[in-house]
């Protein structure tokens, strides 16, 4: 496990330039649709910018993660209601988190995630608060759509919900990791292309309505891991796969996230929301940064219509087909990461992109 | 917009009732999720585009997770699919007549 050492952030987010990295989870993006195999884009984004606001599905990689003290570990339920303009993030120096685990998790395998918190506890010093059963198997089940997609539903969210509020109530967490009961099959096509690198991660949509259940019933930082029998050795196995195969749990990275996530405060409760140094609005986001063939989500739609700058990446495929322009969006256009972090450190500079290519079109004259 | 995250309180989960994989001490469910597949009209704008979604999706409960999966520019229709949540309805009180 990489364990460097944390230090608090220190920015003054009004006035920075903030930039939201959007990387959809069940989509199959070639980028980041895989084990936090889109973490080196993030690294290098932030670099680029004063701060960077990004999701789980970016940030996570099982036993492996990466501080960045400039960014913002937002859950993708949050960032739909920050873009919205409801929520506004408030950044923390630290979070006590609370963890649920599914009663249908067999004892060895629960008792490999306590050891895995309390390794996080002893070797980073992060706080929990302490954890719980739910007070049933969750029961989660999984879907894949005729678009390709990942889904999910979790049959008992009434328990997952009870088990949040018994950690938030009597054990003050402020932030919720859960860890739940997946089904599996090692035999499935779906999971050995996932394991070459390839198709859609069959496990993404149901941990979405897990995280984005408990953030909009409690409105606090939640991130999911899923609980799996540790599979067969494979020696083809994809780079872009692996960190999920180091060991038994996906859980180190879902806390050390969620130590430091900003906490979610309606607009309409937060005091100076547009003058505090301590809280984001969504009307401090500059630009947004997605893959060009997954438009469609409601974040991007409400940040695309509050004229925020689009980048739109082709390299980063999905199995979608939802381009900015057939949805009215007005996106540019990259072909890749590299050429997106050319283009956002451009507009941070205040230089028009144009100018740094060998030919530009002329002025053109506007008529009355 | 969503309803705010408080308005469902966990505690306020009273409703009677009896489900065969209960526990004598465990509360029955009262909220279930649904897979919804949605076609509706494309909007001129990405802003009455994600209004349009949620007002439509709001007919079949509340929008936890959605996204617009594909976009038919010929016929201008928009498929989004979703979770969405929604009170279980109460068990039938049994007669004691």
């Amino acid at each position: 496990m990489f364990s460097p050492s944390f230090s608090a952030p220190s920015l003054s987010f009004p006035n920075c330039y903030t930039v939201v990295l959007l990387i959809p989870t069940g989509v199959g993006c070639a980028i980041g649709g895989y084990a936090g195999d889109a973490l080196p884009v993030a690294r290098v984004i932030s670099q680029a910018v004063d701060c960077l606001i990004t999701h789980p599905n970016v940030l996570n990689g099982a036993q492996l993660y990466w501080p960045l003290n400039n960014t913002l570990y937002v859950e993708g339920y949050a960032l739909d209601r920050f873009a919205a303009g409801e929520w506004n993030l408030a950044p923390v120096r630290t979070n006590r988190v609370g963890l649920i685990l599914d009663a249908g998790i067999e004892p060895d395998l629960r008792l490999r995630h306590i050891q895995a918190a309390e390794a996080v506890r002893a070797t980073l010093g992060i706080s929990l608060v302490g954890y719980t059963l739910t007070d049933r198997p969750l029961q989660v089940s999984l879907q894949q759509s005729t678009t390709g997609a990942s889904w999910g539903q979790v049959k008992h969210l009434d328990s997952l919900f009870r088990a949040a509020q018994v950690l938030i109530e009597r054990g003050g967490a402020e932030a919720i990791a859960v860890v739940a009961r997946f089904p599996e099959d090692p035999e499935t096509e779906a999971l050995q292309a996932y394991r070459q690198g390839q198709g859609v991660d069959r496990l993404a949509g149901a941990e979405a309505v897990i995280s984005h259940g408990i953030v909009r019933e409690f409105r606090i930082p939640c991130a999911h891991a899923p609980a799996l029998s540790p599979l067969p050795l494979d020696p083809t196995l994809s780079p872009r796969s692996a960190a999920e195969e180091l060991g038994y749990t996906f859980l180190p990275c879902v806390l050390v996230g969620l130590s430091r996530a900003p906490q979610y405060h309606p607009y309409s409760t937060t005091p100076y929301s547009t003058t505090s140094h301590s809280i984001i609005t969504t009307q401090a986001v500059n630009a947004v940064i997605t893959p060009a063939s997954a438009c469609g989500g409601s974040a991007l739609l409400n940040w695309a219509a509050q004229g925020k700058t689009i980048v739109a990446v082709e390299d980063n495929t999905t199995t979608l087909s939802v381009f900015p322009e057939a949805l009215g969006i007005q996106a540019v256009r990259v072909q890749s990461y590299l050429e997106a972090v050319g283009y956002i450190m451009s507009d941070r500079a205040g230089v028009d992109p144009q100018m740094l290519r060998s030919s530009f079109p002329p002025l053109t004259q506007i008529m009355n | 917009m969503t309803p705010s995250p408080q308005t469902r309180s966990i505690q306020s989960h009273t409703q009677s009732g009896t489900q065969s994989d209960l526990k004598p001490d465990v509360q029955p469910d009262t909220l279930q999720s649904s897979f919804v597949t949605l076609e509706i009209p494309l909007e001129d704008s990405p802003g009455k585009m994600e209004m349009a979604i949620q007002a439509a999706l709001r007919q079949w409960g509340d929008p936890l997770r959605w996204a617009v999966m594909a976009v038919d520019v010929a016929n201008q229709l928009v498929k989004v699919e979703a979770i969405v949540t929604h009170p279980l309805p109460p068990e039938p009180l049994l007669s004691l007549g």
